[in-house]
């Protein structure tokens, strides 16, 4: 589990990261979410022990993290532009992070290159972006360490490419426990393999809540009431977030299990109703309103 | 994997990364080892095989230059270790490879010990290799002696320190700052910031003190920090000997390299441990740097900037201050841009520059003006231990040898062994100093500047000119004259044991134009005369005297005969002892002129210098501009010369033309005296005292040479068998028949 408490950072008169406070549990996948400049990297490059806070403390499985081997050596980091020496090729690679990570799987790796077809004696720096993201990922998976933490990482690949590693990352979730953290400005591209989100604004967090907890506990709504004292009852008897109206047709975001809403919309005079599913998009517009916060803004610009 | 395994492991992966700077290295060495000493002796052994002993010298001398401390290796090894410290730490500029190194499971300290160790392991592995290579060629060309082998432990150890302590100076550059261009820019602040301002105070107290001694200037080359000038400070002089003003032994200048080499290595480490990561593509990485830092290169750039613009602008302070004010914003806009790396910055910051320009303006006021009142102060009394006087006009010969052969400047010497223990009858001549305005005046040639040494009981050394007027002072001169300590150290030959130091080869007397041989047998007596005759003389009598001649005495030393010099003493016309030896030698009386030269003589020139009024003359520089005006010649032509006045038609310095008879020309010689004799006259003869210079010109009809050749000050041989000679003539000396003929204005 990683752990931040009261966490701060500052650059000059910026407080990149203000007081954050956040659980990251193991087995699960944790997304952060954030447009530029909220915070999400300079969050990471604290936890993986890379900048040391201001204030506040970070733990790794209840091991400070900051300049500590034994900590450090329990996840890989993959930022959002990663490094390969300067005219190595994957086999180099694969040596030199042989030397470094004790359990580095050296016989995966090249099999993850075919599977890639990523060329093992090519030079890095002849790959596009989207190869060397690839290589990055391997090098972080084929670490065996407990937590890959990756920056933006998912950028750039291709639908195709995005899907396999996601089933990737599921195998050695499956496998042997591992527990990603992926960071992205693009929430689309968290939807579907996040168990658990984090959202940062302005350097603090937004919210913090398990996706499928979220997913079941809103609903959307479309229906046609018989008469408007019926959408005047159900407007004062649910836990509405949101409602539209276009015509006779009302669009109803609100809060509580799928089967319950059923239930209720049952015991209603309507001419037609239907329980629809949510993006991850629409329950963040929902949940961030509720706060204050215009997400569309914050995110999906 | 153990931790010591995984440390080589470590350092591999890391050489891996860096194996073209220790192959750079490599050829470096190699070129500068084998490589140089197969061109070096292949090229000796070619030169000089026609004398096998002389090429087994130059062979030797060859091989001893470069496998010792050289100037090229050592310029080499600070490049390298310059490039070695940079490339090495230069990851923490780069964001993605901090996230790399930094998001690993090694420490940071050893990453930092990996790094460190790999720079130092490369530079001995690549220096020492080729130093034995080196040793190999040497060998192959026999010339590898027990001297050269012997200088190699001395050699490695001076080398690996210089590498030492720039490598930790370049680190320590790479931590305080975020781009690669600007540690470089670091390492040379680190390396020459010191000695830049030394040298910047040391030229606005030469500039505005005029006690201010350029024997201070010194301590520009003593600064505390600065590995690279303490080593090369060494290296230059070493070959200067023991009396080198800046000489420092080995074994000093490697303790003091040691020492820097510990206090830039922990600094280096120090700030890596306190580095912030994300200090990667900002100028200074640690922000409370900036400031501080800004201000002490404002200072430097501003007060340059002042004073070259007060010398050029014919000292105005006004526009020297403004200069400074100027230089200090110019500079400021620069550092504002190397630090944000962004040209509307330059604006930015004022109160920052508000404070440099105070800073750089109270600096050059507080120099100008004199604010501490340097010049009206010297060490106190009490805390003299000893003084050393250098009359700026002394009599004494110029130079010493020192018992390994080395040639010492007597002002070194001096310096160095002149310790005139008695404070209190020095600070009587002291306290009676005088202004520098009394010294510049031209209205007062007695007062002269001298330089002081105050050695005082903590240790430390000060220097200063100090002005007396020595009419004032004849007695306490005479008394320090007459100090054992004094004669000493002042003239070699007055040393106890001078004579039996060595084996005396040459000794001759000699007027300035005419030498006499002496008898090797009668050196010691006339030693013994002479420093009698010294011991007993007068200081206003060397000092105004003029002497008569000049004993001039060759020798070489009995234990080393590398011990070789040529001393030469005046004598003057009060040493009674030195005199009456001479004339038993038949030297004494002299003649200036004997009947060959005589013969020879067609004509003698008097000049002078006519006070037209126009010219108030106030100093060296002023008379300079009317000698051109005021210069007049006197002409005195032997009767059958065949000159007439019509020859020297386009002479407009020519006040009057005198046929004379060859009986007054003696006379006139006779009374004058050659211009080897007494330099102090020089300077009178410029100030328009009552010396005359005289020219006597001569046709002898044996051309020697082309012409233009000068010998020493006397003679100038003009080609075709004419020569001059240069003489002197005191107002109070001048022969009858001339005040008869009037030939000078009243």
């Amino acid at each position: 589990m990683i752990t931040l408490e009261n966490v701060s950072k500052r650059f000059e008169d910026v407080w990149a990261v203000d007081n954050v406070s956040l659980t990251m549990q193991e087995g699960s996948v944790f997304g952060l979410i954030g447009t530029n400049g909220a915070g999400k990297t300079t969050m990471l490059r604290m936890v993986t022990g890379i900048m040391r806070p201001d204030s506040g403390r970070i733990l790794i499985d209840e091991k400070p993290v900051f300049n500590q081997e034994q900590a450090i050596r329990e996840f890989y980091f993959i930022p959002d532009e990663p490094f390969f020496f300067r005219n190595a090729t994957p086999r180099d690679m694969e040596k030199y992070l042989a030397t470094v990570y004790e359990e580095f799987a050296s016989l995966p790796f090249y099999e993850y290159l075919e599977k890639f077809g990523l060329p093992r004696e090519k030079k890095i720096s002849t790959f596009s972006k989207g190869m060397q993201k690839q290589l990055a990922i391997i090098c972080g998976l084929c670490s065996n360490t407990k937590y890959l933490i990756c920056d933006e990482t998912f950028d750039g690949l291709d639908p195709v490419m995005r899907q396999g590693i996601k089933s990737i990352l599921a195998n050695h979730m499956d496998q042997r426990g591992l527990t990603p953290i992926i960071a992205s400005h693009n929430l689309r591209e968290l939807e579907d393999i996040c168990d658990h989100i984090g959202l940062l604004h302005k350097g603090g967090v937004l919210l913090s809540k398990d996706l499928l907890d979220m997913k079941c506990n809103i609903q959307k709504i479309q229906c046609v009431f018989a008469t408007e004292e019926e959408a005047d009852k159900a407007r004062q008897q649910m836990d509405i977030l949101q409602m539209d109206k276009r015509g006779m047709l009302y669009t109803i975001t609100a809060r509580g299990p799928r089967e319950e809403i059923m239930a209720y919309f049952a015991g209603l005079d309507t001419v037609f109703y239907e329980v629809l599913p949510l993006s991850l998009e629409e329950i963040f517009i929902s949940e961030t309103e509720v706060v204050g916060y215009d997400i569309k803004k914050i995110v999906f610009n | 994997m153990t931790s010591r395994k995984l440390f080589l492991t470590d350092c591999r992966e890391n050489f891996k990364r860096r194996n073209w700077v220790f192959w750079l290295q490599f050829l470096a060495y190699f070129v500068s080892f084998p490589g140089a000493l197969i061109l070096g002796l292949n090229n000796v052994q070619r030169g000089y095989a026609y004398d096998p002993t002389q090429m087994m010298r130059r062979l030797d001398s060859f091989t001893k230059q470069v496998l010792n401390l050289n100037l090229w290796i050592s310029a080499l090894i600070v490049g390298l270790a310059v490039l070695v410290g940079i490339q090495g730490f230069s990851w923490l500029h780069d964001k993605k490879q901090v996230n790399f190194y930094h998001s690993q499971p090694v420490s940071r300290g050893r990453r930092f010990l990996v790094i460190w160790f790999n720079g130092i392991a490369g530079f001995l592995v690549a220096y020492l290799i080729n130093l034995v290579l080196g040793l190999g060629v040497a060998s192959s060309y026999g010339c590898l002696s027990a001297e050269v082998l012997a200088q190699i432990p001395q050699a490695i150890l001076g080398h690996l320190l210089l590498f030492l302590s720039i490598y930790h100076v370049a680190i320590v550059a790479v931590m305080l700052t975020g781009y690669t261009l600007v540690s470089l820019m670091g390492t040379v602040v680190l390396l020459a910031y010191e000695v830049g301002l030394r040298a910047i105070i040391n030229e606005y107290a030469q500039q505005f003190f005029y006690t201010y001694s350029s024997w201070e200037s010194e301590n520009i080359l003593n600064p505390f920090f600065s590995p690279l000038i303490l080593f090369f400070r060494y290296q230059v002089n070493r070959y200067n000997g023991p009396y080198s003003r800046l000489h420092y032994s080995y074994s000093e200048s490697m303790f003091t390299m040691a020492g820097l080499v510990l206090l830039y290595g922990i600094l280096g480490w120090l700030l890596y441990k306190h580095r912030a990561s994300e200090s990667h593509g900002k100028s200074i990485s640690f922000s409370k740097v900036k400031e501080p830092l800004r201000v002490l290169l404002l200072l430097v750039m501003g007060t340059l900037g002042g004073l070259f613009v007060y010398s050029v602008s014919g000292s105005s302070e006004v526009l020297g201050i403004a200069g400074a004010i100027f230089v200090t914003i110019i500079g400021h806009g620069v550092i504002q841009l190397i630090y944000e790396v962004d040209f509307k910055a330059i604006r930015k910051n004022l109160p920052g520059l508000g404070i440099s320009v105070l800073l750089v303006t109270a600096f050059f006021v507080f120099f100008r003006w004199d604010l501490m009142g340097y010049d009206d102060k010297i060490p106190d009394k009490d805390k003299v231990e000893s003084l050393a006087l250098v009359l700026e006009d002394r009599y004494w010969d110029g130079r010493r040898v020192l018992p390994d052969g080395t040639e010492v400047s007597i002002d070194n010497y001096l310096y160095t062994e002149l310790k005139l223990k008695d404070v209190d009858l020095v600070y009587q001549l002291l306290d009676n100093r005088i202004s520098y305005e009394g010294y510049g005046s031209g209205q007062n040639n007695n007062v002269s500047g001298m330089e002081v040494v105050f050695r005082l009981k903590n240790g430390k050394t000060r220097y200063r000119v100090l002005y007396i007027d020595k009419d004032d002072n004849l007695e306490v001169l005479n008394e320090i004259f007459h100090s054992e300590e004094y004669q000493k150290v002042t003239s070699q030959v007055m040393e106890d044991d001078f004579v039996d130091n060595f084996r005396i080869f040459q000794a001759e007397y000699d007027n300035g134009r005419m030498n006499y041989a002496l008898p090797a047998e009668q050196v010691r007596a006339l030693v013994e005369a002479y420093v009698k005759d010294v011991q007993n003389a007068d200081f206003s009598e060397l000092y105004y005297g003029i002497p008569i001649g000049r004993l001039t005495i060759g020798g070489e030393g009995i234990q080393n005969p590398k011990y070789v010099n040529e001393w030469r003493v005046a004598i003057y016309p009060g040493f009674d002892h030195t005199c009456a030896l001479l004339r038993q030698e038949g030297i004494l009386p002299q003649a200036v002129c004997d009947e060959d030269y005589l013969a020879s003589i067609r004509s003698v020139s008097l000049y002078y210098y006519e006070d037209t009024g126009s010219t108030q003359i106030t100093g060296p520089e002023a008379v300079e501009m009317a000698r051109e005006i005021v210069k007049k010649r006197i002409l005195l032509v032997k009767e059958d010369s065949g000159l007439t006045r019509e020859d020297y038609e386009e002479d407009t310095a020519l006040a009057g033309f005198y046929p004379v008879e060859e009986v007054r020309l003696k006379e006139v010689l006779d009374s004058s005296y050659l211009q080897e004799m007494d330099s102090v006259d020089q300077y009178r003869y410029e100030t328009g005292e009552e010396v005359y210079e005289v020219i006597v010109e001569q046709y002898t009809g044996q051309p020697s040479s082309t012409g233009g050749e000068a010998y020493a000050d006397t003679k100038t041989d003009y080609g075709e068998g004419y020569y001059s000679d240069h003489y002197f003539l005191q107002a109070d000396q001048v022969p009858e028949f001339l005040k008869q003929m009037g030939v000078f204005p009243e």
